[in-house]
This record gives C-alpha cells, sequence and structure tokens, in this order.
C-alpha cells in the first residue's frame, strides 16, 4: 500500500470512527458500527433455503450478488412479527462476508463518543449479552452496541446444538 | 535479501513461468529417456534449465537458481562433448529429482512459506556423476582439444554466474597493477546518518581509488537512500592500486561498521560505454517490469546507466513504447561483452537484442567480437526463447546439430512421438488471472438475466412493439454470441493433464519392473478450467490402477500370448454436451468373481448376487476400502484411490462407468459436463420457492394418477410407471416448504435419473426451460450447513432467486 492510500484510508476510518447506525427492534434501540454498513435495502422476497437455523431467512438477489439475510429479532429470540413497510435489511460487511440483517425499522447515524460508552461487563454478570459490546449514551437515549463479529461467529453452537 | 523490489505481480509471472518450464521440462525428460537424448532435446532442455536459472536468479531463490545451474553444466556438458556411455536412467532420475526439488519450492513460494530447500545433496549428486560422466569420457588431450576448451568456457561461464548472484567471495587474483574492487557495507543498527558515514568512507579512499561508483547513487542528496542502505548495505565499486589488505584496513577503520565484504573484481577491463537495445516478446506483458528487472540486473556490474524511455518503472504508458522502440539502455562497465551479453540473455521473454559499444573504445569491442563469432554485433538470442516455442531455426546453425545422429546413444530415430513434442500448448498466450475470467462469467451471467427481465417485461405484454422485438432480438444473438465466447475462454485443452501422466507411467515401470505404452488420444478436447482441476487427480488414479492392476509384468504377458509392453491408452473426446475420458489398457481386466468374493467377504454387496448386472459388479472397485490386492504397495492397494475418484467425478457432476473383459483389458469411461458455470435447466416451483434441475438428469414429467402410486407400510410413496416402480421425493415436504399442493393429482412428478438410479421429484408445477448460471450459496450458509442436495443457486428472469438441485445427493435421499 502507497503511503498516500495509507494516509486515505486513515482519514476515512477516522470520519467514521464513533458513527453508529442505530434501528430499531421490539422497544430497544441498537446501534452498529458504520464501516460495517454497505447500505440500507428495504425488505426485497427473500429465498427460502432450507435446513437453516430459523433465524436465516434465507438469501436475496442484491443486485445480481446473492447474500444471506438474518432476521435478527428471531436472532435474539424474540417473536417474530410480520413484516411492514418499515421493515429494513441492513446490508453488512465483515470479515469478507456479505449479510443482510432484518431490523424494525433503520433511525439515524449518531456519533457517540467512546466516553459515553459502557463495556457490558461493569454491569455485572447478569445484563451480560454476548452480542452486545457496549452501551452507549446519547441524550437521554441509551443504545446496544452490537458486536457485529459475534452475531455472525456464535451459530457454531447453536449449530452443533441444533444437531445434537 | 534484497529483495525489496521484487512485486507480487513478479512473483506472480514467476511461478507462472517456472510452472510451465518445469512441466515442460518433465515432459522432456520422460521423452528422451524413451527415445534417446538427441542433441535437439538436449538443447531444449538447456534452454529450460537456463530459463528456469535465470528467473530465479532474478528473483533470488538461490537454492532453485544454483541446482538448476549445476543441471545445466550436466547438460552443458552431453551436449559439447556427447560422451559415448552415460547412464541415461541414472541422468533422468536425477533431473526428475531435481524437477521435483523445484516442484516443492514453487509450491512454498505459492504459499507465501519461507523458500527453505536445500539442494545441495542433490547437486552434490549431480556434480558427482557429472564428473562419473567425464571421467568415463575422458579422452587423451592430444586428439581433441575441444572438451577443455570447452570446459575453460564452462568455467567462465560460472564465474559470472556467481557474481551475478553476488556471492561475494574474496577472489585475490591479482593480475593487472591497478585492481577493481567491489565493497559493500553494512552499518551498525541504530548508527543513524548512514548516507553521511557513506560519504566518509568514499572521502577516505579517495586518496588511493579512482573511477568510484557507488549504489545507491545519489546517497548525499537522498535522504531515503539510508533506507536502501540500512537494507541493502552501501556499495562501492572502484579502482586502485593498493593491494587487497590495504585497502581493507582503510575501509575497516570507519566507524559503526557491522560488516564488510571487499572483493576484487575479475580483470581490471579498461570502462567501456554500451548501448544495449531490447526487444521483448510479443504479448509477454509488462514489458516496463521486464525492464527494470534487466536495469536491477545490470546495476551490479555497470553504471552511468540511463534508460530510454527514462520514466519507464512509473510510467504505465512506457510499454506500447517499448514494445514498440525496444528498450534502450546505455551504460559503463569494465566487463567482457559476452558477459554483458550473457546477462541481456538472461532475461525472460526476450526476442532481440542489440548490444553495442559506442564507438570511443573500439578496442575492446573487436577482441570481444573476434573472440565470440562475427555477428555479435546484432545477436540474436538463441538461449531465451518463449518457453515451448517447439525448436527455433536458430538451432539449425548451431554446429553441433549438423553432426550426423550415430553420436546418439540410443540411435534410434524419433517416431511418430515427436509430435507430442513440439505439444500444443506452445502456442502464444497470455496469462489471465481465473479470478477475473470467475467475474467475466458472472457479468455475463447477470447481463443474460437482465436481457430477459427487459424483453420478457411484463410491462410489454399485449402491446404491439414490432421494432422493440427486431432489436431484442438482435441484443439476445449479441449476448448469447458473448456468452459462447466467455465459455470458450475458460476452455483449456486436456493436453497438459493428460501430458503429465507419462511421468507416471514412467515412474511406474521403473518401479514395477513393467513395461509400459501410454498412448494419448485427443489431447486437445478443451475442458472448462475448473473441470481439469477436477479430473487431474481421478486421472493419476486410474492410470497407476491401471498398470498396477491391469498391466501384467513382462514374462506373464510373453506366456499369455500378448506383446512384452502393455499399452495404456488415454483417450478424450467430446460427444453434445458432455466429454468422456477413457483410460484403457490391454492387461488382465478384471475378475467377476474375485470382486464378488471380496464384496461379500467385506460385506458390500447390497443386492443378491445373481441380480447384479456386470456393470454393478465392476462398479464395486469405486467403493471405499475395496481393494482385490492382498499386498499394500507403495501404489496401491489400500481401496482408497478408486474412491476418490468417484469423489471427484461426482464432485463435478461426471459419472463413471467400467467395462472390462477378463485376460484382454478393462476400459473405464469417465463422463463429464463440459462447463459446470452455466447449465440447462428446468425450474419448478414449490409453494414460493422455485428449484432447478439440470435437463439432462430428466427422463420425463407427468401428472400421475392417485392409483398409481403405492405406499409401503413405511409409508413411502411410490409409482408404477410402465410396469417399473419409483421412489417419490416430494420437495416441499424434503425442505419444509409450505405449499398447498400436497395431493399428486394436483402437481406434477418430474422422473429424474442420476446414474442408473430413477426416482420422482414431486412439484407444483414446471415454470420452464432455460440456461442458467450457476451461482454458488453464500458462504456464510455453506459453512453454516452443507445442505445436501443443493448443488448452488441462480437468478431466474425476473430477479427471484431459484435453488439449483442435484439429482446426485437427491438420489441419495430418495
Amino acid at each position: 500500500m502507497s503511503h498516500e492510500e495509507e494516509q486515505y484510508d486513515m482519514y476515512e476510518e477516522d470520519t467514521q470512527r464513533g458513527k453508529y447506525l442505530t434501528f430499531k427492534l421490539v422497544n430497544e434501540s441498537y446501534g452498529i458500527e458504520i464501516k460495517y454498513v454497505i447500505e440500507i435495502i428495504g425488505l426485497q422476497p427473500v429465498t427460502i433455503v432450507p435446513e437453516l437455523p430459523d433465524y436465516m431467512q434465507g438469501i436475496i438477489n442484491l443486485r445480481g450478488k446473492i447474500i444471506p439475510v438474518m432476521d435478527v429479532r428471531l436472532r435474539f429470540k424474540k417473536p417474530f412479527r410480520e413484516y411492514n413497510d418499515r421493515t429494513c435489511v441492513i446490508v453488512i460487511e465483515i470479515e469478507d462476508i456479505t449479510i443482510g440483517l432484518i431490523v424494525d425499522s433503520v433511525s439515524e447515524v449518531l456519533a457517540i463518543p467512546e466516553s459515553e460508552i459502557v463495556s457490558p461487563t461493569e454491569l455485572g454478570q447478569s445484563h451480560r449479552n454476548k452480542y452486545i459490546k457496549g452501551i452507549g449514551k446519547s441524550g437521554d437515549e441509551v443504545k446496544l452496541i452490537l458486536d457485529c463479529a459475534k452475531l455472525l461467529q456464535e451459530q457454531d453452537v447453536t449449530n452443533l446444538t441444533a444437531l445434537t | 535479501m534484497s529483495n525489496h523490489y521484487i512485486t507480487e505481480q513478479m512473483v506472480e509471472m514467476f511461478i507462472y513461468e517456472t510452472t510451465q518450464n518445469i512441466e515442460q521440462l518433465e515432459q522432456e525428460i520422460v521423452l528422451c529417456e524413451a527415445n534417446g537424448f538427441v542433441p535437439s532435446a538436449v538443447n531444449e532442455i538447456l534452454r529450460n534449465m537456463h530459463t528456469i536459472k535465470g528467473s530465479s536468479a532474478m528473483m533470488f531463490y538461490t537454492s532453485i537458481a544454483t541446482l538448476s545451474h549445476s543441471l545445466e553444466d550436466l547438460f552443458f556438458f552431453l551436449r559439447e562433448n556427447k560422451p559415448e556411455e552415460v547412464d541415461y536412467s541414472t541422468l533422468s532420475d536425477l533431473v526428475l529429482e531435481g524437477i521435483d526439488f523445484i516442484k516443492v519450492e514453487l509450491h512454498k513460494i505459492k504459499s507465501k512459506e519461507p523458500v527453505d530447500g536445500d539442494a545441495s545433496g542433490l547437486i552434490e549428486t549431480i556434480n558427482q556423476f557429472l564428473a562419473a560422466v567425464k571421467g568415463t569420457n575422458a579422452k587423451p588431450p592430444a586428439q581433441d582439444t575441444g572438451p577443455e576448451e570447452t570446459m575453460t568456457k564452462l568455467e567462465q561461464a560460472h564465474e559470472a554466474e556467481w557474481e551475478l548472484n553476488r556471492s561475494v567471495s574474496v577472489r585475490t587474483r591479482t593480475v593487472a597493477h591497478r585492481l577493481g574492487y567491489e565493497a559493500t557495507i553494512h552499518f551498525e543498527d541504530g548508527c543513524e546518518m548512514e548516507n553521511v558515514r557513506a560519504y566518509g568512507i568514499v572521502h577516505s579512499l579517495q586518496e588511493l581509488a579512482s573511477d568510484m561508483v557507488c549504489d545507491p547513487p545519489d546517497y548525499i542528496e537522498n535522504e531515503a537512500s539510508i533506507q536502501t542502505i540500512r537494507k541493502q548495505g552501501f556499495a562501492i565499486r572502484f579502482q586502485s592500486s593498493e593491494p587487497y589488505d590495504v585497502v581493507h584496513n582503510r575501509i575497516s577503520d570507519t566507524l559503526f561498521l557491522r560488516s564488510l565484504t571487499l572483493s576484487v573484481i575479475r580483470e581490471n577491463r579498461p570502462q567501456t560505454e554500451y548501448k544495449a537495445n531490447l526487444r521483448f516478446e510479443d504479448g509477454c506483458e509488462m514489458e516496463n517490469i521486464r525492464a527494470f528487472g534487466v536495469v536491477h540486473a545490470l546495476k551490479q556490474i555497470a553504471w552511468g546507466i540511463a534508460c530510454d524511455p527514462e520514466d519507464y518503472v512509473e510510467n504505465e504508458a512506457s510499454i506500447p513504447f517499448i514494445r514498440e522502440q525496444g528498450f534502450t539502455v546505455t551504460f559503463k562497465t569494465n566487463e567482457s561483452y559476452e558477459r554483458i551479453a550473457k546477462l541481456f540473455e538472461d532475461t525472460l521473454f526476450l526476442s532481440e537484442l542489440k548490444l553495442e559499444q559506442e564507438p570511443e573504445q573500439l578496442d575492446e569491442t573487436l577482441c570481444a567480437t573476434q573472440e565470440a563469432g562475427s555477428d555479435q554485433l546484432t545477436k540474436p538470442s538463441p538461449e531465451v526463447t518463449v518457453p515451448s516455442s517447439g525448436k527455433p531455426e536458430a538451432e539449425a546453425q548451431k554446429p553441433d546439430t549438423q553432426k550426423p545422429d550415430t553420436q546418439k546413444p540410443k540411435a534410434k530415430t524419433p517416431k511418430k512421438e515427436t509430435s507430442d513434442h513440439s505439444s500444443p500448448a506452445g502456442q502464444s498466450l497470455i496469462s489471465v488471472n481465473i479470478e477475473k475470467l470467475d467475474r467475466l462469467m458472472d457479468l455475463v451471467g447477470e447481463m443474460v438475466i437482465a436481457e430477459a427481465m427487459v424483453t420478457q417485461n411484463p410491462d410489454l405484454q399485449g402491446l404491439q412493439l414490432d421494432r422493440f422485438h427486431k432489436a431484442a432480438q438482435l441484443l439476445h444473438k449479441i449476448t448469447s454470441e458473448l456468452q459462447d465466447v466467455v465459455m470458450s475462454i475458460r476452455m483449456v485443452p486436456l493436453s497438459a493433464t493428460f501430458q503429465k501422466m507419462h511421468r507416471i507411467v514412467r515412474d511406474m515401470c521403473k518401479n514395477l519392473g513393467k513395461e509400459v505404452q501410454l498412448k494419448l488420444i485427443g489431447e486437445e478436447t478443451e475442458v472448462d478450467k475448473n473441470v481439469i482441476q477436477h479430473i487431474s487427480d481421478p486421472l493419476m488414479h486410474l492410470i497407476r490402477n491401471s498398470i498396477d492392476h491391469g498391466i501384467e509384468l513382462p514374462e506373464h504377458r510373453d506366456a499369455a500370448g500378448k506383446a512384452r509392453a502393455g499399452v495404456v491408452t488415454l483417450e478424450a473426446k467430446n460427444a453434445g454436451g458432455d466429454v468422456y475420458v477413457i483410460i484403457k489398457d490391454d492387461g488382465k481386466g478384471l475378475s467377476k468373481e474375485k470382486l464378488l468374493e471380496k464384496a461379500r467377504k467385506n460385506g458390500l454387496l447390497t443386492k443378491p448376487e445373481e441380480e447384479m448386472t456386470d456393470k454393478e459388479i465392476f462398479g464395486l472397485i469405486f467403493l471405499p476400502g475395496f481393494s482385490t490386492k492382498e499386498a499394500i504397495s507403495e501404489y496401491s492397494g489400500r481401496g482408497v484411490g478408486m474412491d476418490v475418484v468417484s469423489q471427484n467425478i461426482s464432485a463435478i457432476g461426471g459419472s463413471i462407468s467400467v467395462d472390462s473383459a477378463e485376460g484382454s483389458g478393462t476400459t473405464i469411461t469417465l463422463k463429464i459436463q463440459l462447463t459446470l458455470a452455466i447449465i440447462d435447466g428446468m425450474t419448478m416451483r414449490v409453494g414460493t420457492s422455485r428449484y432447478t434441475i439440470p435437463t439432462n438428469a430428466i427422463v420425463e414429467s407427468f401428472r400421475p394418477k392417485e392409483r398409481d402410486i403405492i405406499r409401503d407400510p413405511d409409508d413411502r410413496e411410490m409409482i408404477m410407471v410402465r410396469g417399473q416402480c419409483y421412489p417419490i421425493l416430494r420437495l416441499h415436504r424434503l425442505y419444509g416448504v409450505k405449499s398447498d399442493t400436497t395431493q399428486f393429482h394436483e402437481g406434477i412428478l418430474i422422473m429424474t435419473q442420476h446414474d442408473d438410479q430413477a426416482f420422482c421429484l414431486f412439484a407444483d408445477e414446471l415454470i420452464g426451460q432455460q440456461q442458467v448460471v450457476v451461482k454458488a450459496l453464500p458462504e456464510y450458509i455453506k459453512r453454516m450447513r452443507n445442505i445436501q442436495g443443493l448443488a448452488g443457486c441462480t437468478l431466474l428472469g425476473d430477479g427471484s432467486i431459484s435453488l439449483i438441485l442435484d439429482p446426485g445427493a437427491l438420489s441419495a435421499r430418495g
């Protein structure tokens, strides 16, 4: 990588740092680091792929690219709700995997300074959720910051239990 | 090692070129062993070796370079001296061993592991062999001075080589009163201001040296050179009348000196200015980088280098200029003309070299040209030709090929096999990253879909659009043609894969004491690149099997009234959308009784014996753990190989059939689809889901009558069609799809056949037949679970996704 590119990358990272795309799920507001987000699309017809866990809704055609979509509600074992015109798919890319996350609705992009984010470990054992990286405060609202990598990786465990 | 200038691209190129060269060399050796080492073949081998050596030295893979160097020596001796008694079988073994070594190293380079192979043992053996050959073929010196002369030439060549590789051992050959020196200085880590320190050295040397050249040259002004000095050290070349130790002491006095290598440059020749014009072969690509390679090599022996075009490294636009005008470089050096010419000739893909001395100092030119012959000024470079370009005419001019062939060790005239010799791989080719082709393929696939989306758009229904339809037809014609072309780009002839088998046959014959001839038919048949990757291994196993199990020992063959040498035929041919690869041997064939007995013993029989057809009995050999051989040999007997074959072949949707007659041989036929990327598919609907199945797997489709359905006590459904009973697979039940059509008379049955198994799929309705582009399921889903029966997915004309069913896997579930 050349020098300028490096600088450019750093610059870009800088503008993205501390920014979160927030979305609604059930009654809570969640945040995803903006650097993972590729785009937000309306819900498209989903092709069901058999033999997958229920939260994997199937695959969609994103302009010729076929990507899997995951219902985040079901992922968090929340009750399923019929999709409506507020339902959105947030397309994220993480470690070369592109995946769509189905959420109730997308709110806004927020800057949450690091100092305003509390690590969940500070809240004690009972409140810890493996998918939550931290809890951010913005004004008088609270946003749960999602750990995208965990969201995708944890499947292995569920998979094994599903098999046995 | 100073490999900072080696880019990824160059490594890729190196791997590509060397792999090709190695493969060619391998074929060459195997052929030669069979037909004798004719001069033209030896030349070809030398050329290959030379190219490998040159490029690996340039990339600083010294182990490969030294190994190929010693092999080159060996063949150089063979070419020049034509020794009469050579153990050609040992020779071939040695070379093949060397080839294997280089293959391993190449693999390491590919997987980015450290290239740490040690070839010294092998080189030692090669040298011993060479010495032995020299010993047995030594001639009294009075008779012929030829060998000696060439030997000294050879040694000189060595020396030149070694310096090129920067082996800077100290040579103390004090011939002239003024000596040329070369010093490489490394400073201690963290001493800072390396360039200023370097200046100090240059300054202190000034009083006893002259004609100083430094590398990096701009060390004083350019701060960036500090990095270079840290990495590569600071190099100075100069001339001095002082003896070695005085100079050495003088430089050693420098502060913060970590290491010093000081060497005396061979003879102290007056410096001469040269002008070289290089042309690269058409289509070799990246001319500027190749030019850079030349300049880099040149820097080691020359100074005052000026290039035209000047900005060739940064400026991509210089490539066309280099292509048209050639790459011109002027430089000063005190090396001999041959040395420089050799350096240039080591360049890969060089097609033409003009090396001239600038007029001032003609005396040197004269002696140089006298030594090397009069045609030197515009010397064609006979040694540097495109790998695999058959036999260039330049060879004809060489004196040795004109000698009568009687000196050949085995006085066989090359027979029709020589047609294999100038193998079909020898076309002018460019290499393209397969990823780019895949991408192109994807794009074309998307375009085909987009075209369908436009021309079959529901908005157009019921409209009178004559002109639109005309234009749409034209578009359709172009897209399908484009699709064909893209497909054909991905097609690769099987020849390279087939040729590899020569080596296996040779090695096995040697080890097993059998005589086998390998016949190749239809090697120019083309298949998709992916297919090639999948059939290379199976072919190897099948060939091994044929030789190990099929072909008998020569004595037994004699007794059976067959020719001593067995024949294994490898044939490829096209038939419709499929390619057949046939492996045939004239060995002892398969014994049905033995197969059955073995299967009985291992409990592999699934059917009563008397009901099994011949095909089914022969098919037993593909079961895992099935081997009729009692003893496990190096090659076979574990019952794994054939399993690999069937796995690999079914992975690409192919099928295998075996036919054999006891006593007269076995034929194994692989049937493989031409391409995997686009299939002709039938799409069906189940609930809201769509599924596509390859059309060639479908026998028929029909709406069943309820009374034809049979249910067994386990509630498995079957249907009777024309007296035959077929199991029914309900897709909606299999994949848990919600569907309103659960009654057989409402939906449709699709009879599907895979190999010999037929079954019926039950779907709601058929949507239609169309060509579909096979896409893999997303990586994330594949990682999550391997879904049985799904081969991938595809986009339909309306933009929706259809899942592609794999009849093979479904039949296993059915």
